[in-house]
């Protein structure tokens, strides 16, 4: 029953996207985009009518997924076409957030940026990204992996005016990404994946109420789930710690994958025995780095991690979103992965 | 070709709506000169736009099984006005006027100078064809004849000399084509079938002309219009058999609208057939099984081996959904009655 599941597909080493994918220029203006990653909503980043974004949204969304599927991917993403951050689609859907009076936070590089102001209890008011995984699971018969936002994440991209305490207006962002899950899974999602970047940014209070608004975010789903960590996004943050801050803390999650960047911070991936029960979903690839990487690079990167992970635990990706790529970078850097896995594959089973 | 009953499109495949306004190119003629503004991306991004559309049709062909893939003509407006109006020699600015195959005047290039190429057209669109597909590819240029016709003649002495020249240029383009990685050339001609007694004139002579010196698989697509604009259909071609004696290797035909009695297929000897067999004035998708019986009608006049199974004409007007179930079953028809060959 499981052969579909991430860690369970029947191949080692498949591969993967991480979420996001290239937009097209005709879709966005991608020049905007790679400046400032948008908390709030930023309509006019749409270079399209209104009336046809959605169309449009469809047609980039089909693109992705049929360059993912001629790239080689074994797990497919929509791409996120549709959003303007990995984030603000679903964090901007909510009741209780006030979008168009926005607040301001400090984001990771310590810059004020506008974000949404909570002002009552966070509620999810529908499915926010029903429609583009149904869309999505309609379109290819590959594994199929949707990304939301996480609970601690949103929570640190938001001014809180309502709760008593950041924590409580976590677990409530995790109640709504919960309700958000369970019906992800129920329309045809192999994977759902977490996106918590900002436990990475601030650790301390990623133990002190984060884990346990992931764990709420995940109470009673079944389906398997994948939380995302990072240390941001390379067209954004520049400099890049050698060693996550916070990682050995999700084995005591839920979450049953864990994706990690490896290729840009070379991270001592000693730190992986540390997650013993997760399949971790491997960066492979380096996003600062618009040098497509050659087969062997990744599989060097591969062989690397298989000094702490068994075979069977590793998924192959890249470091994180491909969103700010060019387009052709990214498909090349994706067949390159897929060349990569397929290098150690033969290895393991020629050995 | 090893595989009997292998499948293609003729040429062009839905192009979506955000790409183009469908809506206002479904409602008048064929454009001969530009149209730019049926385009619904702007300027800068239209070229990236064409090349991700062009990409969802090759794979849109691919997932529904075809083994000859286009490009689906999504840049264009029509199927000869991208080539016919990059040409030297013609006005496009201050166009003439030139009655369509239905009757009605159409604006078209006026030609005021000899007629040249003053540079390939669609050698980037082969070369985007051949780097994202495996299979075999298809390119079509639309032929010396039919934009002869579809052109004012204010230059030349006659319009025979002006299709000369319109053949020469039509001949560079073949050649840099297959330079470039085209496993097949398709020359569209339907101004063939519309204007039978001028095509006997100097429409075979500019098309031979067209092919001098030409080495690849070249094609030659017939038709009777697009299923959406021109709505009667005869029963049989007024031109056709003319073409046993061109060099041309495979002919394109619909059979499937018009219910076409094959037998004048007979008079085609040593040609392969592209078969219509997708009738496009029928919004509902065929049954496999109709497909199959479209294949097996041509069967006591073709041999098998000279069959390639096709749509009537270019997909271009249809909704994609409709063209892409039509693929498929267009795909599933030829599998049936080559399984049935087999036994």
């Amino acid at each position: 029953m499981n052969s579909k599941n991430g860690s369970m597909l029947a191949k080692l080493f498949p591969t993967s996207l991480v979420g996001s994918y290239p937009q097209p220029d005709w879709l966005i203006d991608r020049a905007r985009l790679s400046k400032m990653v948008p908390r709030v909503r930023m309509g006019d980043l749409w270079l399209v009518d209104p009336k046809e974004i959605e169309a449009k949204q469809d047609e980039a969304t089909l693109l992705a997924i049929r360059d993912q599927e001629r790239a080689g991917l074994d797990i497919v993403t929509d791409g996120e076409q549709r959003r303007e951050s990995y984030s603000n689609r679903f964090a901007t859907a909510l009741e209780g957030v006030d979008t168009k009076n926005p607040g301001a936070t400090l984001n990771r590089s310590g810059k004020p940026i506008p974000v949404p102001r909570v002002t009552g209890k966070i509620r999810r008011k529908f499915p926010v990204q029903l429609r583009d995984l149904q869309f999505l699971r309609a379109n290819t018969k590959k594994t199929v992996k949707m990304t939301v936002p996480g609970p601690f994440t949103m929570s640190k991209q938001a001014q809180n005016e309502f709760y008593k305490s950041d924590e409580a207006m976590a677990l409530d962002y995790a109640v709504a990404v919960n309700e958000e899950i369970k019906d992800l899974f129920a329309a045809g999602a192999d994977i759902v994946q977490i996106d918590e970047p900002w436990m990475q940014q601030h650790p301390e209070k990623a133990r002190e109420y984060g884990l346990k608004a992931l764990d709420r975010a995940l109470d009673g789903v079944s389906g398997t789930v994948a939380v995302h960590l990072c240390f941001g996004y390379a067209a954004v943050v520049h400099d890049k710690p050698a060693g996550y801050s916070f990682l050995p803390e999700l084995e005591g999650s839920k979450a049953a994958q864990i994706s990690i960047e490896a290729a840009q911070p070379k991270l001592d991936l000693n730190i992986l025995k540390r997650l013993p029960s997760k399949t971790i979903i491997l960066g492979v690839i380096d996003l600062a780095d618009t040098n497509v990487e050659t087969p062997q690079t990744v599989a060097a990167r591969i062989r690397k991690a298989l000094l702490h992970v068994p075979a069977e635990r590793i998924v192959i990706a890249p470091d994180c979103g491909m969103k700010y790529l060019p387009h052709d970078v990214a498909f090349r850097k994706m067949r390159a992965m897929v060349q990569g896995a397929g290098i150690v594959r033969r290895e393991r089973r020629d050995n | 070709m090893v595989k009997l009953f292998p499948t293609s499109l003729v040429g062009s495949y839905a192009q979506p709506e955000w790409l183009i306004d469908r809506a206002k190119l479904t409602s008048r003629f064929p454009p001969r000169v530009r149209a730019k503004e049926l385009w619904r991306v702007a300027p800068d991004y239209l070229k990236q736009a064409q090349d991700d559309a062009t990409l969802l049709a090759i794979r849109d062909q691919e997932r529904a099984g075809l083994d000859i893939i286009t490009d689906g003509e999504m840049r264009r407006e029509s199927y000869s006005n991208r080539f016919a109006t990059a040409l030297e020699g013609v006005d496009i600015d201050n166009p003439g006027t030139a009655l369509d195959r239905s009757g009605h005047p159409n604006p078209v290039p006026r030609v005021t100078g000899k007629v040249r190429r003053r540079h390939p057209v669609e050698v980037e669109d082969v070369k985007f064809l051949r780097a994202n597909t495996e299979r075999m590819i298809k390119m079509t240029v639309p032929g010396p004849f039919t934009m002869s016709q579809q052109a004012q003649n204010d230059f030349y002495k006659d319009e025979e000399e002006m299709a000369l020249d319109y053949a020469a240029a039509v001949n560079e383009e073949i050649k840099d084509l297959f330079a470039a990685g085209a496993d097949i050339v398709q020359i569209d001609e339907p101004y063939m079938q519309a204007r039978p007694e001028k095509a006997r004139k100097y429409g075979l002579k500019a098309l031979n002309a067209a092919l001098d010196g030409v080495t690849g698989s070249t094609a030659v697509h017939i038709c009777f219009g697009y299923a959406a604009i021109i709505h009667v259909r005869p029963e049989g071609y007024s031109f056709l058999p003319e073409l046993a004696g061109s060099p041309v290797k495979q002919v394109s035909i619909e059979t499937a609208q018009s219910n076409l009695d094959c037998a004048v297929l007979e008079k085609l000897p040593g040609k392969t057939i592209i078969l219509g067999t997708l009738d496009l004035s029928d919004m509902m998708i065929e049954k496999p099984a109709t497909v199959a019986a479209r294949i097996r009608r041509a069967l006591p006049h073709v041999p098998a081996e000279r069959i390639i199974v096709a749509p009537d004409c270019g997909l271009k007007y249809l909704p994609r959904e409709v063209a892409y179930g039509k693929m498929c079953a267009m795909v599933e028809g030829a599998r049936i009655v080559r399984v049935e060959l087999s036994k």
